[in-house]
């Protein structure tokens, strides 16, 4: 029996030992670090005292707040800037992994890209969500064009003085483009009544309300009158939409009169008739969407109607040739800054490449002086004695796109180059 | 019935199986580059070129006519020169009967010549359904010698007789870049070249549309503009931006690449259509090096 009763004593001291060492362990090894028991960020902060005065602003990062400065970096040693626990552009994203869905339809580059520190700050900030600055003002510190623009318009859209944020969302968009909350239309809706006899009218009795409100208003903002893109095409500006579409008491209005190619012809018919001449055709133009695949049929911020800017639009099909500029050693400065049609015309041409003079010596002469650059040899007389059939010209050594070499030539050293042709040179 | 099945199943695994490897480790040999004529008018930018196993027809383009070449026992010897008049030819073609037909790229119509090179006008279609529009950007031409267009107005590919009376229409697939070129295998079967996302699309079972038998190879080639396919169905492109020779297999997966960018002999400069004869040799429209160039496929 007394032993029964000692059974009982020790049973219970047992389970008081091990409860009471299970309530120690943490205080003995705080984390994985085992830091000093209540230490946390404090410890960090014993040295980091500049971190007193991010500790009184609004806004603290979570971690931070607990004291968990180690769930970013790692106080002994790191491979990475700032004793980061991992490298700077993923640190974020073991957090906040959702922030970029897989497959979206768009994404900010530098979300994507974990630069995540280029708008956050990611200990503390009085802005809410840890914002560097606050409201449009961090947009337009990247966005300056963008900036300028809205600030230069004589007609400014409501919503964009107020606040990026009430059309775009910051990090991605899982199914609009250009970052939109939801697509354009819907978005438009939410502000503009379709209903009203006012809308009706200035729409010419067309169901605009079914179709993308931007091919024809610019959201950010314009000079010219209800803030329609700075180029408007000329039907659009006399109110003569039944040129192009049918007309707006049909059964479906908003269907063009023809396809492609056929529409336009209708006006321009001295620029189809030249283009239609020509030994190579720039074959998108005659498909099915024709002139629309490049131009705007509506209005646009680009001159000449065009979609897009010329390096965007040009380089959404010719993705290989912008991007070799884009690794080029030496940018060539008429494809760097877009101007596509300095050297070839996008529409038709007699020449290969589409380029605006048969001679390539002649095209690169607008800009290059000949012989001020080069005394080689070159022209039509000149042949390459790589190749009996053609002549020595600047794309005989130059590829006018840019390549990974020096003044874009096609080979890594002038001696590898020269060689190809002055054989007895070779080493 | 059951085991019956497996072995026939094995049987075509194991008789497959040679041909990938063909595919995987097959060397190409440059054979003969062609400059010029027998009278010595050099090749200008020819963007064309078709063989049959005994000839060779180029479309000379900056010069405005067809050449045809003779081609036996490796021996390439020029047969007669076919100048056009106000015509561009950028794609040729030619019947079992030797009857030529090419593409002019200037007026966008299909232009024909008789097996002799005199001028048979151009083609007409009669019943082609609506709509009515049709611009060719390429051609092939079949063993029954019906002609299949690549109809990027109207986005099908229209299949006519070699009179033009229409035979049918199969719809482009609904989403694609830009179709610039077409092939034909032995069983008749169409595919289609997507340039701008480099994907090969197939005509389906039913043949009433196109499929894709790729996925965008763009990481491989830049802007590919010339598709045919040799007597085993594995598939040739012409890489034209990227100056090269790309190998497909027959399950629409990337093989590698061939030849480099150049001015010598081997080597291409902004090539264009392609032909494959039944020896397995390779023809290629080297168009900026303004020559065709020869080579022989086989396997290392």
């Amino acid at each position: 029996m007394p032993l029964m009763k000692y059974k009982h004593t020790f049973a219970f001291l047992l389970w008081a030992g091990i409860a009471l060492l299970a309530a120690a362990s943490p205080a003995r090894a705080e984390g994985k670090f085992k830091l000093r028991p209540g230490a946390h960020g404090k410890i960090c902060l014993t040295c980091h005292t500049e971190f007193s005065e991010k500790m009184k602003k609004k806004h603290i990062h979570t971690p931070l707040v607990d004291g968990q400065c180690s769930g970013c970096h790692n106080p002994h040693t790191s491979s990475h800037e700032k004793l980061m626990a991992t490298g700077k552009d993923a640190i974020c994203y073991q957090c906040h992994d959702q922030l970029v869905p897989e497959g979206a339809r768009s994404a900010h580059k530098v979300a994507r890209e974990g630069k995540c520190v280029s708008c956050h700050d990611p200990h503390a900030s009085d802005n809410p969500a840890n914002l560097l600055e606050a409201g449009n003002k961090l947009c337009f510190s990247c966005h300056k064009e963008m900036a300028a623009k809205i600030e230069g318009s004589k007609y400014k859209h409501a919503p964009v003085q107020k606040d990026c944020l009430g059309c775009h969302t910051p990090h991605a968009s899982a199914d609009n483009e250009q970052l939109l909350k939801t697509d354009v239309k819907s978005l438009c809706l939410k502000c503009h009544q379709t209903d009203q006899a006012s809308f009706k009218t200035r729409h010419l009795g067309y169901p605009v309300e079914k179709s993308r409100c931007t091919s024809c208003h610019d959201p950010h903002g314009s000079s010219q009158g209800a803030i329609l893109y700075d180029n408007v095409h000329k039907p659009l500006v006399s109110k003569m939409c039944n040129q192009c579409h049918n007309d707006a008491q049909s059964a479906s209005p908003l269907a063009l009169r023809k396809n492609g190619f056929e529409l336009c012809q209708g006006c321009h018919y001295e620029m189809m008739n030249q283009t239609m001449n020509k030994k190579r055709m720039h074959w998108p133009l005659l498909d099915k969407t024709g002139c629309i695949n490049c131009h705007s049929p509506h209005a646009s911020a680009q001159s000449g109607l065009l979609k897009r800017p010329m390096l965007t639009l040009c380089g959404s099909c010719h993705t290989d040739t912008i991007a070799r500029q884009e690794r080029a050693q030496t940018p060539h400065p008429p494809v760097a800054e877009g101007d596509c049609t300095a050297c070839h015309s996008p529409h038709a041409s007699d020449n290969l490449f589409f380029m605006n003079e048969a001679s390539t010596v002649n095209v690169c002469g607008n800009c290059h002086d000949w012989q001020t650059h080069s005394t080689h040899p070159i022209g039509e007389k000149v042949i390459d004695p790589r190749n009996q059939n053609i002549t020595v010209q600047c794309m005989s050594c130059h590829r006018s796109h840019g390549t990974e070499y020096k003044h874009f030539m096609y080979l890594p050293d002038t001696q590898t180059l020269c060689v190809q042709c002055h054989e007895k040179y070779r080493r | 019935m059951r085991k019956l099945s497996v072995s026939i199943s094995i049987f075509f695994l194991l008789l497959g199986a040679p041909f990938t490897a063909t595919a995987e480790t097959a060397k190409l040999k440059h054979l003969v580059s062609i400059y010029a004529d027998a009278d010595g008018m050099k090749l200008q930018n020819p963007d064309g070129v078709a063989c049959q196993d005994d000839s060779l027809l180029v479309a000379d383009s900056g010069n405005a006519r067809i050449v045809r070449f003779s081609y036996k026992n490796s021996t390439l010897a020029t047969e007669g020169q076919y100048p056009l008049e106000n015509a561009y030819p950028i794609v040729v073609q030619v019947d079992a009967k030797g009857a030529i037909y090419y593409l002019d790229g200037k007026q966008r119509r299909i232009g024909m010549l008789s097996a002799s090179g005199e001028p048979k006008g151009y083609l007409k279609f009669t019943g082609l359904p609506a709509p009515e529009t049709l611009i060719p950007r390429s051609f092939r031409i079949d063993k029954e010698n019906n002609i299949h267009l690549l109809d990027i107005f109207s986005e099908r590919v229209v299949s006519v007789s070699p009179a033009g009376n229409f035979i049918k229409s199969i719809p482009f697939p609904e989403e694609y870049g830009f179709f610039s070129d077409l092939a034909i295998d032995q069983r008749g079967k169409i595919f289609l070249l997507d340039s701008i996302n480099a994907r090969i699309y197939v005509e389906n079972e039913q043949g009433d549309g196109f499929a894709p038998l790729s996925r965008n190879m763009k990481e491989y080639m830049n802007f590919p503009t010339g598709i045919s396919l040799d007597r085993n169905g594995q598939i040739f492109l012409t890489d034209e931006y990227g100056s090269g020779l790309v190998m497909i297999g027959r399950d629409g997966s990337f093989l590698g690449r061939k030849i480099g960018m150049g001015w010598i002999d081997g080597l291409l400069f902004y090539p264009s259509q392609l032909c494959i004869n039944g020896s397995n040799q390779i023809f290629i429209a080297d168009r900026s090096n303004s020559r065709v160039q020869l080579f022989g496929l086989a396997e290392k």
